[in-house]
């Protein structure tokens, strides 16, 4: 058995690399783009990510302070970032002595005065270059209720004061899944509470894979977009599709480190195109197959829309977006006041996009598409979160090509301000083609996604299911079950679609340690509905 | 065939079943059969027989009626629908763990996947789909029987190019030495995992990740311990299951036999189109909430006209989309009544860099 085929998956950051930076062990996912003068700030320690360019994804670093300067240091290879195996083995040989096993907190008085040394003491062994790690043996030496604790205790403590004094960095690669799960737990509503469990279901019950063509309408920032992406790995068609005349961004896609191949698959076209190419299509097979004329009538039909003509919905989203009142997909998911208080951005920190923070921010000029080199989607969604911020103003060029997408706490800032040296493959959604467009109105798309919560799922359906060839399944995403159970109603009662389905995954992580296994305490307690089902064929 | 999945299956269209082709005859959501497709073939259920040349040259999702009026509907394979169609020989990973395994294993065109056991396929059969058209599953089971069998189902769902299966016993001999380092992603379903992690370990290339399938919290604890001393880190552990609901119309009364209607509380309105838009983008549910507010309108004049009143509460059985008095309509969702309640835990692990 010879391993032919090695796969293309990358193995180290490169410069220009998307990464997320997982921080303690989890307690802070951040996005950054590797550039020469990229940064990462933990507390108030900033440091460059240049130590991370040619290092292999899951190499853990520590954040490692020296009077002024910090620098990230790869740590030699252990098997968990925090040394957990070295402490278990410590705890288990602690367990056989009776002396800590029997130890517990009876005898704890809860003032405050266990620790000798202040923070002033703490600040000056800094200032004098101390490293994190002489720091802890300082504490734990003043600490007068360390010995008596516990081994679990103990290590708890330990723990503590590590990701305090010498936070640990894992670089970890991009994916979809980790996309979802990072936003989940930092900014939900972005991602329309999808979580990443449902998300997973999403890809089987669409049947994503290789060698189809995927329609994808969604308002989540590009997680949709970007799971089928992955999925198709360049193989087949991606149509993420819009109802406005602007297009929403899809910027999730870009946090995957996409080979060329795959970053040409993702495509985008206006919904009015899609469908009317493809009732042109169908038509012109109702006659006597697809014909020279009936391409040509589909050519003039195809292009009578390139001017874009306003529909109800369109018109609607323009007015959406003239008026930069908050999008509808903000508070059509929150009770809370919408978008202002949902940029937690740091005016510094120019060049962080946040994928999505409404369905129609972030959206760029069709005109602007074609053109490589004009303000990207990025660009817009900067000056959307301006405008939030009541502080419009346009961003250097350079800029542009920067994206670092934060989700950590403010005070941690990867800020990626190169100067754009990295070499640039082509952009995933481009728009596009009349051929692109001709070839799934005759063939039918072979899956069809929808994330869009701020529309009523029924009247999107029944315009998308036609798109699609028959005996092919589709899947519709809600974080609210009622307007999935009238569509699936509607379904049933308009004969379109057979093994129709109304799911809420379920989902739970343990804890697992030697006699100390159970649920997390806390738990999500929702990620979502998903309606699927398959076209048949008397459905158009 | 598994569809859509090779390059040469260009689509023109909706794809015309073939004499020799793999469908999925459709009689419920809980009642489906595989079936290939032969010239002269006759497939027979309770809603009678069907002629297999009928089916010839109709799309696939053609909804096709038997001799005795019954009708089926005719779909395309795929690896969700293959998971509830296939012979069971072991217990199988059902669609929601499948997702998962999927997902947090990155699976993805090009990636070369072991897997022990093979079991019935139902997993080897979505992880061929997600690795294919470059990729490779190499799955290992110690039952020679089932092996052949799991091998005889790959060819026929078209994956056999896909999945190689051995007989092998790795929880006593572990993988094969040859795949050290080469491997993306490792999934186990074995009643002792934990033997098989140092293998799994070699064969991983770094920051790979793994899973393991145990129905046992026991399994999971020495699974866990032996992966800690192994070189992995990012232990996780999890458990997914699913709800569905079934959905319907339902009346709910409204006239609960008081002739005294209470005018002191007015419905709450919900937003309409003149009123303070919320946002014009809303255009499809500002429709329904009206509709929805005409319907409650209408009812509430029905409830307070004098003649209703004493009419009785929403009637069973009445003729369709046909509205008893005294009640409104709304569409409901109920959870299905049996679930499953436990499949397994999932682990899952990376290795070291």
């Amino acid at each position: 058995m010879s391993m032919t085929n090695k796969s293309s998956i990358q193995s180290c950051a490169e410069f220009g690399s998307s990464v997320l930076l997982d921080i303690n062990d989890g307690d802070r996912m951040t996005f950054a783009r590797l550039h020469s003068t990229s940064t990462l700030k933990i507390g108030n320690t900033k440091c460059t990510l240049e130590a991370l360019v040619g290092q292999p994804f899951g190499a853990v670093f520590e954040m490692q302070s020296e009077r002024n300067s910090s620098k990230l240091v790869r740590m030699p290879n252990v098997s968990d970032v925090n040394g957990r195996n070295e402490k278990r083995q410590q705890i288990e040989t602690d367990q056989d002595s009776e002396d800590v096993k029997d130890r517990d907190n009876r005898a704890l008085v809860d003032d405050n005065k266990a620790q000798t040394l202040s923070s002033d003491d703490i600040d000056r062994m800094k200032r004098d270059g101390a490293s994190g790690k002489e720091i802890i043996d300082a504490l734990v030496a003043n600490s007068a209720s360390f010995e008596t604790k516990t081994a679990f205790s103990q290590e708890k403590y330990m723990k503590k004061k590590q990701k305090k004094y010498a936070p640990r960095v894992l670089l970890r690669r991009p994916s979809a899944r980790s996309i979802c799960e990072a936003y989940f737990v930092k900014d939900p509503r972005k991602i329309g509470f999808c979580r990443m469990d449902t998300l997973a279901l999403m890809m089987s019950l669409a049947n994503v894979g290789p060698n189809s063509d995927i329609l994808v309408l969604e308002s989540l920032g590009g997680l949709i977009t970007a799971a089928v992406t992955e999925r198709l790995g360049g193989h087949g068609s991606i149509c993420s599709t819009y109802y406005t005349t602007k297009r929403p961004p899809i910027d999730m896609v870009r946090l995957l480190n996409l080979d060329d191949a795959t970053a040409l698959s993702v495509l985008r076209a206006p919904l009015e195109k899609l469908v009317a190419a493809r009732q042109s299509a169908l038509r012109s097979k109702d006659q006597n197959g697809v014909g020279v004329a009936e391409r040509e009538a589909l050519a003039q039909a195809l292009s009578t829309l390139e001017e874009p003509k306003n529909s109800t919905i369109g018109q609607n989203a323009t007015d959406a977006v003239v008026n930069d009142s908050p999008s509808m997909a903000v508070e059509a998911l929150s009770t809370e006041t919408p978008v202002t208080e949902s940029m937690d951005v740091d005016k510094e920190t120019t060049n962080i996009i946040s994928p999505a923070q409404n369905t129609t921010d972030g959206v760029v000029e069709d005109s602007q598409i074609k053109d490589m080199e004009a303000p990207s989607t990025e660009m817009s969604v900067k000056q959307n979160m301006d405008l939030d911020q009541k502080t419009s103003h346009s961003l250097p060029a350079e800029d542009r090509e920067e994206d670092a997408c934060e989700l950590g706490d403010k005070e941690a800032n990867p800020t990626a301000v190169g100067e754009g040296k990295a070499s640039k493959g082509p952009r995933p959604g481009n728009e596009a083609t009349s051929a692109d467009i001709f070839k799934w109105a005759n063939q039918g798309f072979s899956s069809l996604l929808v994330a869009a919560p701020e529309l009523d799922a029924w009247t999107v359906v029944k315009q998308l299911i036609p798109l699609l060839s028959s005996s092919s399944p589709f899947v519709i995403y809600s974080p609210y079950q009622q307007p999935l159970a009238e569509c699936m109603f509607q379904l049933q009662k308009n004969n379109m679609a057979i093994a129709l389905q109304l799911t809420e995954p379920w989902c739970r992580e343990y804890q697992v340690l030697p006699l100390r296994s159970h649920p997390h305490m806390q738990m999500s307690a929702t990620g979502g509905f998903t309606l699927s089902g398959i076209r048949i064929t008397n459905c158009v | 065939m598994i569809w859509p999945l090779l390059e040469d299956t260009i689509r023109k269209g909706d794809k015309l079943i073939q004499d020799g082709d793999l469908l999925i005859v459709y009689e419920s959501h809980k009642q489906m059969k595989a079936v290939t497709v032969s010239k002269g073939g006759e497939f027979q259920n309770r809603y009678g027989l069907f002629a297999h040349n009928d089916w010839i040259g109709k799309p696939f999702g053609s909804k096709v009626t038997g001799k005795k009026g019954g009708f089926v509907h005719l779909l395309a394979p795929s690896p969700q629908l293959w998971t509830l169609v296939l012979t069971h020989r072991t217990q199988i990973l059902y669609i929601m763990d499948i997702s998962f395994v999927l997902a947090y294993l990155e699976v993805r065109p090009g990636c070369v996947v072991m897997e022990s056991g093979t079991g019935s396929g139902s997993l080897t059969t979505a992880l061929a789909r997600a690795a294919a058209p470059t990729g490779h599953i190499y799955s290992f089971d110690f039952h020679e029987q089932r092996a052949e069998a799991a091998r005889k189902d790959f060819e026929r769902i078209g994956l056999s190019n896909f999945i190689t299966v051995t007989v092998r016993d790795t929880q006593g001999e572990g993988f094969p030495e040859e795949f050290a380092n080469e491997v993306d992603a490792v999934f186990l379903d074995l009643p002792q995992p934990w033997l098989v992690i140092p293998s799994v370990a070699k064969s991983l290339r770094a920051d790979s990740p793994v899973c393991s399938f145990s129905p046992c919290m026991e399994q999971v604890q020495r699974t866990c311990e032996a992966l800690t001393t192994t070189e992995f880190r990012d232990l996780r552990t999890f458990e997914v299951l699913v709800r569905t609901y079934e959905t319907h119309e339902e009346y709910f009364g409204t006239d609960i036999g008081l002739d005294i209607v209470n005018n002191e509380i007015e419905d709450a309105t919900l937003h309409t189109p003149g009123s303070s838009p919320p946002h014009k983008r809303l255009c499809p549910t500002e429709m329904k909430t009206t509709s929805a507010e005409e319907k409650t309108t209408s009812n509430k004049s029905e409830v307070s006209g004098k003649d209703n009143w004493m009419k009785k509460g929403p009637k069973k059985g009445r003729g369709r989309g046909e509205q008893p008095q005294g009640s409104k309509c709304s569409i409901v969702a109920r959870p299905e009544a049996e679930a499953k309640g436990h499949t397994g835990y999932l682990t899952f692990a990376r290795r070291a860099v």
